[in-house]
């Protein structure tokens, strides 16, 4: 997986896909459901007590515990310079969150809107947002976002909004694909020869039915995001050293997997499971809708 | 015929034209789905439009409501200024309504978009006429479309189509998607309805059945043209074209819902 994959997105959430061969796939049982819905919960707590500091310093180096094993003292060990790997990796665990939720937010948030407005207005409006989606998402995604980051400078902020840029088409084209399924609902006829506002006909009559229809792609792109961060990161346009996020983390890791394997072990460990967790919940979605 | 009368003062001696199409051309691409279609409806009145599917019927619908724009020929509605002069009753009653909103605020939706009162007012009139179709507000006004069954739900429309106000009902096939039961029950509400209020109806339906009961008179659709029309009851006794006779024949049955209005 790589941040291209934003771009190119695998499943398409609409009702009319669900085809009768998904009947007879393995489905998601319960207990893996809720497994997943507490690793996530588990992370988001030890994410916010790093975060308030209540987690060894992140970036406190510690000669005395150089490279050790994981421990009571260091659960998952030290690296090179005796950080705590345990709290390093919560903190980035944090990086990674921000980078989602901005990604999400922002980047569905506006690519939704968009596809929905072309998918109501259709005529130019919509010729000219699928000529600029269709491009836009045929551009080698990570290798504009690296340039953008290094020309920017390596902050959160900018790393997560250029991420949720590149959301922006997919969600766009793929809000626009729902909203045509929902406009030719007759309550949507209704609202137009009763004069409501494009933009009340937009919130009130096709957001509400579109919306649940793409939350499983929402979910997926939490997940891209995490990944395409950790890529950057690794890459080493993302979060300078010593700030930790996974990807970064991994990363540096990479020197060291001969002496402290689980500098890279650990943070990897908690991005599969994260990763995991989360594409779980969202097939879990998409078995609820069938 | 209708400019000496004030659109506001209807009197049953000399009825005007509320809906006249004349000569309207519909197509899509080189293909045309209407052709040269008239029609009247006038007001207080009821008017059946019969046909089989792909004759035009509902390309006729869109285009009086104005979603669909004719070639050439026009629509006019004579509403005497009412600020939602048609509205629409469709086949299927669940996709005309919001499957996220409650009955009580998808009923008062025209009055919202119109701004029209207090909250608590709108919902009051809404109330009165889920009554007035015939639905315990108590029970329903909270229920969401998806609750509904059919017939419940073509009341639910009914009912906001009638807060609209509109001087016009249009009715798509409004009880073909219904159990035979529930047909008889809301074609006499709208009957009764249009007693009442004072509305004037256009019933569009592949049904002879449907039309017999509620139209006064009725026009016959085929291939984009109207190839008779008339009173009721002489068209179905005495249909003059053969495409109306095979529509009589290939109807199973041509029960007289009009008895079972006094008793429902």
């Amino acid at each position: 997986m790589s941040l291209s994959d934003l771009a190119s997105p695998n499943v398409v959430p609409l009702p009319s896909t669900a085809s009768a061969s998904s009947a007879s796939r393995l489905r998601i049982p319960r207990v893996g459901v809720t497994i997943a819905v507490a690793w996530l919960a588990v992370l988001a707590v030890g994410a916010l007590a790093a975060a308030a500091g209540l987690t060894a310093d992140p970036l406190a180096n510690d000669y005395a515990v150089i490279s050790q094993a994981p421990s009571l003292a260091h659960p998952f060990g030290t690296d090179n310079l005796g950080r705590d790997v345990f709290s390093r990796s919560l903190h980035g665990a944090g990086a990674s969150a921000i980078v989602a939720l901005v990604t999400v937010t922002v980047g569905g948030g506006l690519g939704i809107l968009l596809g929905v407005w072309a998918g109501l207005r259709r005529g130019i409006a919509d010729a000219i947002t699928g000529f600029v989606t269709d491009v836009t998402i045929a551009l080698p995604s990570l290798i504009i976002v690296a340039t953008i980051v290094t020309l920017a400078g390596p902050s959160l902020p900018t790393i997560a909004l250029t991420i949720a840029a590149f959301a922006i088409p997919v969600f766009a084209r793929l809000g626009r694909s729902a909203t045509l399924a929902v406009a030719t609902e007759n309550h949507v006829v209704v609202a137009r020869t009763l004069g409501a506002s494009g933009w009340r006909i937009l919130t009130r009559e096709v957001l509400p039915g579109v919306l649940p229809a793409l939350m499983p792609f929402v979910l997926t792109t939490l997940a891209t995001a995490i990944v395409a961060e950790g890529a950057l990161s690794f890459l080493g346009f993302g979060l300078r050293p010593p700030e930790p996020s996974w990807g970064g983390l991994i990363a540096e890791g990479r020197t060291q997997l001969a002496l402290a394997p689980w500098v890279t072990l650990m943070p990897a460990l908690l991005l599969c499971a994260t990763i995991l967790s989360i594409n779980v919940l969202g097939e879990h979605l998409r078995e609820a809708k069938r | 015929m209708t400019d000496s009368i004030d659109p506001t003062h209807h009197t049953e001696s000399t009825p005007r034209d509320l809906l006249a199409v004349d000569d309207l051309v519909v197509g899509y691409g080189d293909r045309i789905v209407l052709d040269g279609v008239s029609l009247r409806v006038p007001a207080g009145g009821c008017v059946g439009l019969v046909g089989e599917s792909g004759s035009g019927k509902s390309t006729l619908a869109r285009t009086i409501l104005g979603l669909q724009r004719p070639r050439s020929g026009s629509v006019h509605i004579d509403d005497g200024g009412a600020d939602h002069p048609v509205q629409m009753v469709f086949q299927d009653p669940i996709s005309s309504l919001n499957p996220h909103r409650s009955t009580i605020a998808i009923v008062a939706e025209p009055l919202t978009i119109r701004g029209e009162g207090t909250r608590r007012q709108r919902r009051e009139t809404a109330r009165e006429l889920l009554a007035r179709v015939g639905l315990d507000p108590d029970r329903f006004a909270d229920a969401r479309p998806g609750t509904l069954s059919g017939g419940q739900a073509q009341r639910v429309a009914i009912a906001r189509a009638l807060v609209a106000r509109p001087a016009l009902l249009l009715c798509d096939e409004p009880v073909s998607s219904l159990d035979v039961s529930v047909q008889a029950r809301v074609l006499n509400l709208l009957a009764d309805l249009r007693d009442e209020v004072g509305l004037s109806l256009l019933v569009i339906s592949h049904d002879l059945a449907v039309v017999r009961m509620i139209a006064d008179s009725v026009s016959v659709l085929c291939d984009g043209r109207i190839v008779e029309s008339g009173d009721t009851e002489s068209v179905i006794s005495a249909p003059q074209h053969s495409y109306t006779r095979q529509l009589l024949e290939a109807a199973p049955r041509i029960p007289d819902y009009s008895e079972k209005r006094d008793t429902a």
